[in-house]
């Protein structure tokens, strides 16, 4: 159909049929102000802020549910619009206190900014106003129906976006309430959605509650330290403390979606047990030193170890940079002349990069699931491990109809809308999947997620099953936290270097690493593989940077205090291979970046690797590291650069019991959910994963 | 010659004046009630604290001279936590009290602040709460707002209705 012409305040505007008065005047810069309206959700026209007067029609109309039409004469700031919008916020306030210098959205609400513009404060009634008690829902959600305008986005949210449905609606006309699932509390996701959302104060959340105003704080925008999915939140900070995260400018690859995670857990970063001072093991205790003493220290056994041609074990971290990976791997493989060089890995993207090689866009990016016409989810609680990748796939449901399908050990929330939702056993994924031919191949496209089931060979097999469907399929490889995906692509493998270059020596695994009674020095970078295995070689010397003082930490001979993902600048990649920067937001005392650490450690040492400033680091990437040779223009400004696909064959077999998930729920994030206070708080946490 | 016989002769004239010098600081001038000298926080009729917190006289401060903490009681009542004015930076505009909702912050005709030390000149909140409502003795804002604090529950402000019992069908 082509588009109608239609006349807005005297302005020429094309649009879509079909579409919506009030959007197609804001993509033209014209504001039509509402408060139920929102993008992406159900309409609801239940604010009537926005009625505008359309030329020969006897009424005002809502320009959230009128559609645009050929000829249409629109006007939005006539004075009989502006008299009624002002009598609608006259209603709107009939019942509300307008307490804003108490309230916490004082300064960014939109009913604030609307009666000012339309000069609403005083009220003609006499009534009494009727509001009920302020209550708290939740560690997370506050709810003072006071304020409440009855806009019904939160409740959109939840349900249409989250598909969590647990806030409703009670009662009618003025004494009408949102209520929450459980009777007097929430059982949710607690993702903040529904408070940011929220036009008014009427849902606060209890990290930032009377805490701050919105000009008192710097907001910087950075990317999640938690989950493999790279969303972007923007931190509020104040005084080198983050208050609060969203990511109300819906930029990035999340648009607004955070989870629980994303939004509230960066208390980490001012945990009490933070470790903020070097500690150096002196006469079997630890005791914090000064830097110079601990980096010597380190130093000196680092160049004994090495002179004497001792055995090095380096294990790196999937939360630290893609600069810092760099950096180690070069460090452990350049300066200390040792192989042993690994990381914990949650997903099999080496196969899989190997399987597809020399194809170009057979990797899935965050966009294709919001776009993709059918997707198939192969081992993964979506929604609770990977909660950006089942917000998109959601959406593309609601919006474009999406086909999925979903192959899990258990229910999943996916099966609400999924065509189909077939339960397997472990090991036996690919099979069920297989079952699913007939349907996928009339698709005519696809994208296939699998979590740390499919790994190995399966990948392969995998490959040759999209392959025989006859469409074109895209692939998604879900591994664990914020950098895991870089930490593969930057080699910190014992037999590939950056870019999966194959490496001269196979070196040991990390496993191996902690089975070996000969290790003389194990330097641990931001991970904790201690907790789980213990370490077998009793005269290791042990080398830990952490935030916290981990099991590993505790076994350590030298521990730097290094600073989390907030509070250093650098780059890292999402699940779907997609380079984003972090920017620095919050400041602690007394740690540094790893990449410091270990720039010191080698000048300690006398080693020449090259200067360590994250950006400098990352033009080396971006010249040696096949794949990262991405725009910086891109992510200088926020935004994320698809890294290329490795082409060429990747000549390793991945020992498949290297690869396991940890399994992380929506609400337990590794060693760092340990120390979020709201994490921990929630009534959900820890949770299972499949559950209905 | 002419300019000299003038010059005496206002001289002369001038002696016969009322003087206007003031004989500071034994005698005090006579300044008006909303003269902008030293800056105050004054309480409620109830004796509270006004001040909530919201940031707003911050906000507008031109030479960032104010500086407070937000924080709540275990009732619900929002107050600053510290609250900080630098005298040694402020320079008496009195955008703050204009910008302030809840009549907290005012300007008093006091102007005698001097130190010798500049720290001395930076004021906490024990040295600017003063014990009364200043210059607007009725005004209360918990009893108009519709938050419930310590004392006042939901419904219980001016203008307000009893709660809504949400299992009830009638208002
Ligand atoms: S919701 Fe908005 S208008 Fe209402 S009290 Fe809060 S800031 Fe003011
Ligand atoms: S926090 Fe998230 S899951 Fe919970 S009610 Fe709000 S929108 Fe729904
Ligand atoms: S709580 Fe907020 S988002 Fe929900 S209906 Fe009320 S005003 Fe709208
Ligand atoms: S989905 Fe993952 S990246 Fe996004 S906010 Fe949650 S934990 Fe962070
Ligand atoms: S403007 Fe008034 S109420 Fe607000 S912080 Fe300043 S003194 Fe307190």
């Amino acid at each position: 159909m082509p588009d109608v012409t239609l006349t807005i305040n005297g302005q020429a505007v094309t649009a879509a049929p079909g579409t919506l008065i009030i959007e197609a005047a804001r993509r033209h810069g014209i504001e039509i102000p509402a408060f139920c309206y929102y993008e992406g959700y159900s309409l609801q026209a239940a604010c009537r802020m926005c009625l505008v007067e359309i030329e020969k029609n006897p009424k005002l109309q809502p320009g959230c549910t009128m559609p645009v039409a050929e000829g249409m004469v629109v006007l939005t700031e006539s004075p009989k619009v502006v008299e009624t919008r002002k009598a609608m916020l006259e209603f709107l306030l009939s019942n509300h206190p307008l307490d804003c210098p108490v309230c916490d959205k004082g300064g960014e609400c939109e009913l604030q900014d609307m009666s000012f513009r339309y000069g609403a404060g005083e009220s003609r009634f006499t009534e009494l106003k009727v509001h009920g008690e302020e209550q708290q829902w939740s560690p997370v959600v506050y709810y003072d129906p006071a304020r409440c305008i009855l806009c019904y986005r939160c409740v959109r949210v939840c349900d249409e976006g989250l598909g969590v449905t647990a806030l409703g609606t009670q009662n009618r006309g003025v004494i009408s309430e949102i209520i929450p699932n459980a009777g007097d509390h929430l059982v949710c996701d607690e993702c903040g959605m529904c408070i940011d959302i929220c036009p008014v104060g009427a849902l606060t959340s209890g990290t930032y509650r009377y805490k701050s105003r919105p000009w008192e704080m710097n907001h910087v925008g950075t990317i999640c330290a938690h989950c493999s999915d790279g969303c972007k939140t923007t931190l509020a900070v104040r005084d080198g403390e983050i208050l609060r995260g969203n990511n109300r400018d819906r930029s990035g690859i999340n648009g607004e979606f955070l989870c629980i995670k994303g939004r509230y857990a960066f208390d980490f970063v001012r945990h009490p047990e933070r470790l903020q001072s070097p500690l150096l093991r002196v006469n079997g205790e630890l005791q914090p030193v000064s830097w110079s003493e601990a980096l010597s220290a380190a130093a000196a056994k680092f160049n004994e170890v090495k002179a004497r041609g001792g055995r090095f074990g380096v294990i790196g971290a999937t939360r630290t940079t893609n600069e810092e990976n760099y950096f180690l791997q070069k460090f452990a493989r350049q300066g200390l002349g040792t192989a042993n060089i690994d990381h914990r890995r949650s997903g099999d993207v080496v196969t899989l990069l190997d399987a597809l090689s020399g194809r170009a866009n057979a990797l899935a990016t965050v966009e294709d699931l919001y776009t993709a016409k059918a997707a198939l989810v192969i081992g993964s609680d979506l929604a609770q491990q990977h909660p950006l990748f089942a917000f998109q796939l959601r959406a593309n449901w609601r919006h474009h109809q999406l086909t999925a399908y979903v192959v899990t050990p258990g229910p999943v929330r996916e099966d609400l809308y999924a065509a189909r939702a077939i339960r397997s056993e472990a090991g036996k994924e690919l099979e069920a999947a297989a079952s699913l031919r007939d349907d996928l191949a009339k698709s005519q496209d696809l994208v296939i997620l699998f979590g740390d089931a499919i790994k190995g060979d399966a990948v392969r097999r995998l490959v040759e099953f999209g392959d025989s469907l006859g469409i074109p399929v895209k692939y998604l490889c879900l591994v664990d936290y914020a950098n895991s995906r870089g930490a593969m692509d930057m080699g910190l493998l014992p037999d590939l270097g950056p870019g999966y270059q194959p490496t001269q020596t196979r070196g040991l695994n990390w496993r191996e690493m902690l089975a070996d009674p000969a290790l003389d020095v194990l330097w641990v970078v931001g991970e904790d593989p201690l907790e789980e295995t213990a370490l077998a070689s009793a005269n290791a010397f042990v080398v830990v940077q952490d935030l916290f003082l981990t099991e590993t930490a505790k076994r350590a001979d030298v521990v730097f205090p290094s600073a989390s993902a907030y509070e250093k600048t650098g780059t890292v990649t999402n699940s779907a291979g997609q380079v984003q920067r972090l920017k620095q937001a919050a400041k602690v005392m007394g740690v540094k970046p790893d990449l410091d650490i270990m720039g010191l450690l080698a000048k300690e040492m006398g080693l020449n690797l090259g200067i360590w400033i994250p950006d400098k680091v990352f033009e080396e990437i971006r010249r040696t590291v096949r794949g990262y040779n991405v725009a910086l223009p891109v992510i200088a400004t926020g935004g994320a650069a698809q890294t290329g696909a490795a082409d060429g064959r990747i000549p390793v077999t991945v020992p498949p019991e290297l690869i396991r998930s940890a399994g992380d729920t929506l609400f337990t994030s590794g060693t760092l959910g340990r120390y979020s206070g709201m994490l921990r708080s929630v009534m959900e946490a820890p949770g299972t994963l499949y559950k209905p | 010659m002419f300019s000299v016989v003038r010059t005496i002769w206002y001289v002369l004239l001038h002696m016969f004046h009322k003087r206007i010098t003031v004989q500071y600081p034994d005698e005090k001038p006579y300044l008006a009630p909303r003269y902008r000298g030293r800056i105050i926080l004054s309480r409620d009729p109830d004796g509270g604290e006004r001040c909530v917190a919201c940031y707003l006289c911050a906000a507008a401060c031109p030479v960032d001279c104010i500086a407070l903490q937000a924080t709540e009681d275990p009732t619900g009542r929002r107050y600053p936590e510290f609250f900080r004015i630098n005298f040694s930076r402020c320079i008496f505009c009195g955008f703050c009290e204009e910008a302030c909702p809840t009549y907290a912050i005012q300007l008093t005709p006091d102007f005698e602040m001097g130190e010798y030390q500049r720290p001395n000149l930076v004021y906490e909140k024990e040295d600017l709460l003063i014990n009364g409502p200043g210059k607007y003795p009725g005004y209360n804002f918990w009893r108009v707002c519709g938050v419930q604090i310590g004392g006042k529950d939901k419904g219980e402000a001016e203008n307000e209705g009893p709660p809504v019992d949400i299992h009830s069908l009638l208002p």
